[in-house]
């Protein structure tokens, strides 16, 4: 008797695990357990050979083993547990592109809208309108009034479904003032994300304005927005 | 924990992280849910679908809502999902006109589609700047709508509109 029987003997007891993933450690466990046996036996003075058939008889019969393993190796429950988590890190990198990223970029982490500098501004009013539409809630922050004569609205918004998705908005509606002067021409950014945050200027803006008037209606949608322009932190 | 527990675990894990991409993925089960969810988050609609057309990437959906005219698409995802297509919100008919119209193009695919406010038009025929004719005189709840498929090197704009009658008399034209 040599090693090549126990591999004969490991061979056809692994030939009964259908669960091929852990047949290596079947078998590096169950040669351990004989070659441990093996070394019993050597020291009780059998030769090495004698000691190593020994222990192949003491495990049983290679088939009995062989089925009891397969049994406690379930090949079904050791595809679905081999499945499920290939599937479940696919959808954890899936979702740190789709749904984290997004959201701590909307934190504002990696992006936020630019401020104007304080040397810029001739007056700031902060504001705090929400307005609902459809599912969108758009939260308008503040107004800033700056020495080229621009007017900045900020505002940010963000679906209340939370995990849903849909088009960005469009427009938060018609700009004017309480002198009839509407406004068109400017510019804005926005950050995106699942709260998204946006400024949007208006250019030469009247300076003796004293009401900003955001009027909002389109498709049956209204909200009307007047904002007080005379008062607030003068840094002129 | 034992493997069937961490299988469990993982199925469960992997079916709440399928609904959270599902959701921001912006893909829908349905066309009409696609389409639904389009015309609701640019704040338009909710439109009576009086029509839908396949084309080869997705639907045309024909609506109305209260006094404007849409035909929003939605567009074929991974072989069975939807996703939002273009034109989603329409225009105000104008009840003075015969006929009221849009038109638009999403790739090569285009649409023209409107309102007869005369029912006595009973054919629309628009021509192309490339002299392709093409008609329709399907309407449903008035409404009607032409597809065609431009080649990916021309784009083909419309050049003229008409309206026939009954006796094929031209009783609605305009150019473009």
């Amino acid at each position: 008797m040599s090693s090549c029987n126990i591999d004969e003997f490991l061979k056809e007891v692994l030939s009964f695990v259908k669960f091929s993933f852990d047949r290596d450690d079947i078998k590096a466990e169950l040669k351990n357990h004989i070659l441990d046996k093996a070394d019993y036996y050597t020291e009780q003075g059998f030769d090495r050979e004698t000691a190593e058939k020994k222990s192949i008889d003491d495990m049983g019969d290679a088939k009995n083993i062989g089925m009891e393993l397969n049994k406690q190796h379930n090949p079904f429950i050791g595809w679905l547990w081999k499945i499920t988590n290939v599937f479940l890190v696919l959808f954890i990198i899936v979702n740190v592109f789709v749904t984290v990223i997004p959201l701590i970029a909307s934190l504002g982490i990696f992006v936020s809208v630019e401020d104007i500098p304080d040397s810029e501004i001739v007056y700031e009013i902060k504001i705090n309108e929400k307005i609902k539409i459809d599912d969108t809630v758009t939260h308008f922050t503040k107004v800033v009034y700056d020495k080229n004569g621009n007017l900045t609205i900020f505002y940010h918004y963000y679906d209340t479904r939370l995990w849903g998705s849909g088009w960005s908005l469009g427009t938060i509606g018609e700009v004017s003032d309480n002198l009839g002067n509407k406004y068109f021409n400017g510019s804005g950014h926005g950050s995106g994300g699942i709260i998204s945050k946006h400024r949007q200027t208006y250019n030469d803006f009247s300076k003796d304005a004293d009401t900003l008037i955001i009027n909002y209606d389109s498709y049956n949608r209204k909200y009307k927005i007047e904002v007080p322009l005379n008062v607030g932190d003068k840094n002129e | 924990m034992n493997r069937l527990k961490v299988a469990l675990r993982n199925i469960v894990i992997i079916i709440i992280l399928f609904f959270l991409f599902f959701n921001r993925s912006g893909l829908y089960l349905t066309s009409l849910a696609a389409h639904e969810s389009s015309e609701r988050s640019i704040h338009y609609g909710p439109s009576e679908v009086v029509y839908v057309e396949d084309f080869k990437e997705g639907k045309h959906i024909l609506g109305k809502y209260d006094k404007w005219i849409s035909c929003n698409t939605v567009e074929k995802e991974l072989f069975f999902l939807w996703s939002f297509g273009s034109q989603v919100t329409g225009f105000e008919n104008d009840k003075n006109k015969l006929l009221n119209y849009s038109w638009n193009a999403s790739h090569q695919y285009y649409k023209c589609y409107g309102i007869r406010n005369d029912a006595g038009i009973e054919k629309v025929e628009i021509i192309l700047y490339n002299g392709d004719v093409y008609e329709t005189t399907d309407f449903y709840d008035n409404l009607f709508l032409i597809t065609w498929v431009s080649s990916e090197e021309d784009r083909y704009y419309i050049k003229n509109i008409k309206g026939y009658d009954k006796a094929n008399n031209i009783i609605f034209e305009e150019d473009r």
